[in-house]
């Protein structure tokens, strides 16, 4: 059962509510379009109707509530009325937000709408202000209609409307707008007679009604631009141009005072004539003291000659040229004194500004120049067209120069100036100095000097170049002014020098001058190092001068900028006069960068990179080493050579051993036949010491039949034996002051053994025969040698230069040649002096000689197959071949070594 | 202002100067008219129009007779006058003579209003000069006329108008000499009014 009516309840009040919005209205607020002043006070009322009493059962005057949208208003703002009216009251701003509804609270949660309203918001319009109406002229006539504008106040933010008022005293004009002018319209604007205009500004909120205008409408006039007719110039008067123009309006209308306005075509700048000499009623005006030559435009505007109504709009601009004058002023004329040349003549250079166009009152066809000299009083005089004539003049007379400019109408005043000899600037001038100076974007120039003898001043500056110095311009200036403002387009970065001249009676005095930059920049380029002078701990660097055209500003200081790889940079700063600098503290043998930047007031310019290495050595250091060095290495030399000397003899024993010249030996008177007579060596007194070197011995071996040679040895000793003891001064005794080479000792073993260490050298020469032959030959050859050198055998069997490797290979048809030429052949094959030897070297010469003779063996002894000379020749060294294919030599068997007695004799050559 | 005149003395002198200079323009206005009217209804100067009735004639005989009341009331009685014969002339010309001349028309309708702008000018002078200014019963103009007859009457009409509206500009300046006479007797500085046609082409100078 609970269940079944709390499934009803909503059902019950949705069909309620249904019936309640289905049907009409429950209630209306009062007023139901109402429109509110803001910020004021708004009161509404909500009504409920008696049909829908019963429907509410609650109390409508407590469960009512008011909405401004969804925003409910405080109750506190609530007034019951009755218990079916209820009003609210709100002071009503722009922030509250339509509609304004009443509702209220069924059953404490239900809210319904009885009623809403939209409410309008704004002010009320403020009584217009500041009403002006002007009437316009149409053509020739006044204007039909007559505006009107005015001062409307604050926005009312509604719907207003404005009504203008016009009203005669028989008649009446209206118009409405919803802005802040109107225009009357009429048949035709009554004049001459008042009229009343007033605005009526209305909105729903209220009405305003602005203060009443009364004005005869001939007053608010304003009239077209007068037109000009006549603009005319009179050829007889060039300062003179005369205007005419109409009325605007007939007469009968209204009469009109006038304004007028000139200039000079080429300006915007009007020269207004003042009104009282144009307030009577005129149609003609003469504009007078005009410039010559020069085009005009003049314009007229008017009101009202009593002053009542507006200021018609200026007319259109009309133009004409007054006609031509002759140059009213005088050039202004400078000079520019060059120096003089060898004849004494020298450069003047006159100079003149053009005529401005107020002076020269029309063109300016020639420029008459006239030279005077004050000394001689020559004179001449000629046209030219340019402003500037180079006279040459003689430096030591005094010239006056008189330039004077014509046009069409005549010639200018005469301008003129006196050159004074040239005194060799002996005389001082005037003007003890000058400072000039930049500032306000103007240069500014001040001076002092004596003006008892100036006429007026000359300020005249030009541009410094490296070329020289070039004339701008120059202005006059009057003797009690001692500044000014040079009027002159000055550039930054330009240096100008200014000089300040006084003039005396035209003649013109010595200058004073100073050079100055109107605004100075940072140098074009920076200094470039010319010169360095390198040291070990410092370095002198000197930079070139940068040329005046760079230069931008007055240098204030050159800064030096150094820095070694890795360290940080320095700098030092140098004055301005100086161009070099001398860094110190620097490491040797260390490689600088190095840049110089010049500065002035603008700012600095760094030059070009220099790169330096400062140097190892101190200058003399080197000296201070070396000399001593040599000196010394000097003293150990003397000191050597002075022991070498007093050693000589010793030194020449071990280090030079004579030599015996075999040529000069006596061996060839020596008997070959008797052996024993070998033992007298004539060679025995070259070695003076009798010392005896050692000597080792050297066994040859004939191919491999050592047998035989072993052999033929004994029988050959058997022959005749010699030990070294028993024959020390023979033969074998010469060989004291041979090479180390070792030669062939023919002795005993055991002789050889014992006198291994300290015996002559011997060599031995083993005759040999035929191969195969089985007898020694009878003429055996027995030749002495001195030398341990195998030479003899070279001497004796040329087959041996090609044994011991010459390349010069000669066969049988050579073979047949006389000593002389074998022997010189040898000497210069293998008579070689002996370099001084050691042990170490002699064991080479011993390996050489045995590898030579291994190698060669065979070719030796095919040589001799070749063809050898026969025994019976006596010059040649007959070796036995036949039992010796090859030759072996053997250290260790040095024992079996004999000296072989000379078969053949040796024959002095 | 300063100019010794009381207020309404100031009033009536300046309404003086106002009804003179509308008087001037309404001559002026009128004789421009007079010409156009003739032009266009291609009328000859050498007609009489003595014919037409009605119409105040401006030729006096006595005028300088009559005293300043008396001008001026005839000045008033003759611009009402006018006004209702030149209202029936813009009529006419409306509905019978020059139906498609609108521009006349407007003209007719300008000089219309200022003739009525001079016709209350006046009768405020008489006011501003203590004067009862005359009723404006007049008889009304004859209705019936031929085509020509109108055609005379509007000329006529604009004739007169031209000639009193001069008139009328002789009597006001008069008035207004006496005004500024009587009145420096008795206050110090006369204020002139406007003698502006002697300025007229004064030529003048400037130095620079």
């Amino acid at each position: 059962m609970d269940m079944s009516l709390k499934q009803l309840v909503p059902v019950i009040l949705f069909l309620y509510l249904k019936n309640l919005s289905s049907g009409h209205s429950c209630g209306i607020i009062i007023p139901e379009s109402p429109s509110v002043e803001l910020n004021t006070e708004f009161t509404a009322t909500c009504i409920l109707f008696d049909h829908c009493k019963l429907q509410f059962k609650t109390s409508f005057a407590k469960d009512i509530f008011w909405k401004f949208k969804q925003h409910r208003v405080p109750r506190e703002q609530y007034r019951r009325i009755n218990d079916s009216a209820v009003s609210v009251t709100v002071n009503y701003t722009s922030e509250l937000e339509n509609p304004l509804t009443c509702n209220v609270l069924l059953y404490s949660q239900l809210e319904q709408n009885i009623y809403g309203i939209f409410i309008k918001s704004g002010f009320s319009p403020e009584k217009p202000s500041n009403l002006t109406c002007i009437l316009y002229q149409d053509n020739m006539e006044l204007s039909d209609s007559i505006s009107c504008s005015w001062t409307s106040g604050r926005p009312t933010l509604m719907p207003t409307v404005y009504t203008l008022k016009a009203e005669t005293s028989f008649n009446a004009f209206r118009n409405q707008t919803n802005s802040n002018s109107c225009e009357l319209k009429m048949v035709t604007v009554p004049i001459f007679v008042n009229m009343v205009f007033s605005v009526e500004a209305s909105n729903v909120l209220g009405i305003a009604v602005s203060d009443v205008l009364v004005s005869d409408p001939v007053y608010l006039v304003k009239p077209s631009p007068p037109v000009i007719k006549k603009f005319i110039a009179e050829n007889d008067f060039p300062n003179y141009l005369m205007v005419q123009w109409e009325h605007p309006l007939p007469s009968y209308i209204m009469l009109f005072k006038y304004n007028i306005r000139y200039r000079p075509k080429d300006t915007d700048v009007w020269t207004e004539i003042p009104e009282n000499d144009t307030s009577s009623y005129i149609q003609t005006f003469s504009l007078q003291d005009l410039s010559a030559d020069t085009k005009y435009g003049v314009s007229v505007r008017c009101m009202n000659s009593e002053g009542k109504g507006y200021w018609s709009d200026w007319s259109k601009e009309a133009f004409q040229i007054t006609p031509e004058a002759k140059p009213s002023k005088k050039l202004d004329i400078w000079r520019v004194i060059g120096p003089a040349d060898a004849s004494g003549k020298r450069i003047i250079e006159a100079v003149w500004k053009t005529l401005p166009h107020f002076s020269a009152n029309g063109v300016i066809k020639v420029y008459n120049v006239q030279v005077e000299s004050l000394k001689t009083k020559d004179f001449f005089s000629y046209n030219v067209t340019n402003t500037t004539e180079r006279l040459h003049l003689s430096e030591k007379e005094p010239y006056r120069i008189t330039i004077v400019a014509y046009n069409s109408k005549g010639k200018s005043p005469d301008a003129r100036i006196v050159i004074p000899e040239s005194n060799n600037n002996t005389e001082s001038s005037p003007v003890e100095s000058i400072v000039p100076n930049s500032l306000d974007g103007q240069m500014h120039v001040k001076w002092k000097a004596n003006t008892a003898r100036v006429t007026y001043f000359v300020v005249d500056w030009c541009v410094v170049s490296e070329k020289g110095c070039s004339l701008v311009s120059w202005q006059y200036e009057n003797k009690s002014s001692l500044q000014t403002i040079l009027k002159g387009d000055f550039k930054p970065g330009i240096r100008y020098r200014i000089s300040v001249c006084p003039v005396y009676k035209d003649i013109s005095k010595p200058c004073f001058a100073e050079e100055q930059y109107f605004q100075e920049n940072c140098p074009k380029v920076g200094p470039s190092i010319i010169k360095s002078k390198r040291e070990k701990n410092s370095v002198e660097l000197e930079w070139e001068l940068i040329s005046v055209d760079k230069l931008n500003g007055f240098i204030k200081n050159y800064t030096v900028f150094y820095k070694a790889a890795e360290e940080n940079e320095n700098s030092i700063t140098v004055e301005p006069q100086d161009r070099k600098v001398t860094l110190n503290s620097l490491s040797s043998n260390t490689m600088y960068i190095v840049h110089v930047m010049a500065s002035t007031s603008a700012g600095g310019t760094n030059g070009s990179q220099f790169t330096f290495t400062t140097l190892k050595y101190a200058p003399g250091e080197i000296e201070a080493i070396v000399v001593p060095v040599c000196l010394c290495f000097i003293f150990i030399v003397v000191i050597g050579m002075l022991f070498c000397f007093n050693k000589r003899e010793m030194i020449k024993k071990h280090v030079w051993p004579q030599v015996p010249d075999p040529w000069n030996s006596t061996i060839a008177n020596w008997l070959p036949n008797s052996p024993s007579q070998s033992n007298v060596s004539p060679k025995e007194p070259v070695c003076p010491e009798g010392s005896i070197t050692n000597f080792s011995v050297i066994e040859i071996g004939l191919c491999d039949s050592k047998s035989f040679t072993d052999e033929y040895n004994k029988d050959s000793l058997k022959k005749g034996k010699y030990t070294s003891d028993e024959h020390s001064s023979g033969i074998g005794g010469s060989s004291c002051m041979s090479s180390p080479r070792q030669s062939v000792s023919d002795s005993d073993e055991g002789d050889s053994a014992q006198t291994t260490s300290s015996t002559v050298q011997y060599s031995t020469v083993v005759p040999s025969n035929y191969r195969g032959q089985g007898h020694l030959p009878s003429s055996t050859v027995f030749s002495r040698s001195e030398s341990t050198q195998p030479l003899l055998d070279s001497e004796e069997r040329p087959e041996d230069q090609h044994s011991y490797g010459n390349i010069n290979t000669e066969n049988g048809e050579h073979l047949p040649q006389s000593i002389d030429q074998d022997t010189r052949k040898q000497k210069g094959s293998y008579f070689k002096r002996p370099k001084p030897i050691n042990e170490d070297s002699l064991l080479k010469l011993h390996q050489i000689e045995i590898a030579g003779q291994s190698s060669d063996s065979f070719k030796f002894c095919s040589t001799e197959d070749g063809g050898l000379p026969s025994s019976n020749d006596s010059d040649a060294l007959h070796v036995d071949s036949s039992t010796s294919p090859g030759m072996h030599m053997d250290l260790e068997s040095s024992e079996k070594m004999s000296y072989m007695p000379q078969l053949s004799g040796y024959r002095p050559q | 202002m300063a100019t010794g005149f009381s207020d309404s003395e100031q009033a009536r002198r300046d309404h003086l100067s106002k009804a003179t200079s509308l008087a001037r323009k309404v001559h002026k206005d009128a004789k421009e008219m007079q010409e156009i009217y003739r032009q266009k209804q291609g009328l000859s100067e050498e007609f009489s129009y003595d014919e037409v009735d009605g119409i105040p004639s401006s030729g006096v005989s006595k005028w300088n007779e009559l005293s300043d009341e008396e001008r001026l009331r005839a000045n008033a009685s003759a611009f009402h006058s006018l006004h209702c014969f030149l209202g029936i002339v813009l009529k006419e010309q409306r509905e019978d003579l020059t139906p498609e001349d609108g521009e006349f028309h407007e003209a007719l309708l300008s000089l219309l209003a200022q003739v009525e702008t001079l016709a209350e000018s006046t009768k405020q002078l008489l006011l501003m000069f203590g004067h009862v200014p005359p009723s404006n019963g007049i008889s009304s103009p004859e209705q019936d006329l031929t085509y020509f007859k109108k055609k005379l009457r509007g000329y006529k009409v604009l004739l007169e108008l031209s000639t009193w509206a001069l008139r009328a500009t002789r009597d006001f300046t008069k008035l207004q000499k006496q005004s500024t006479r009587i009145t420096s007797t008795m206050a110090a500085p006369a204020m002139r009014s406007a003698s502006r046609q002697k300025n007229q082409k004064k030529r003048g100078g400037y130095g620079r």
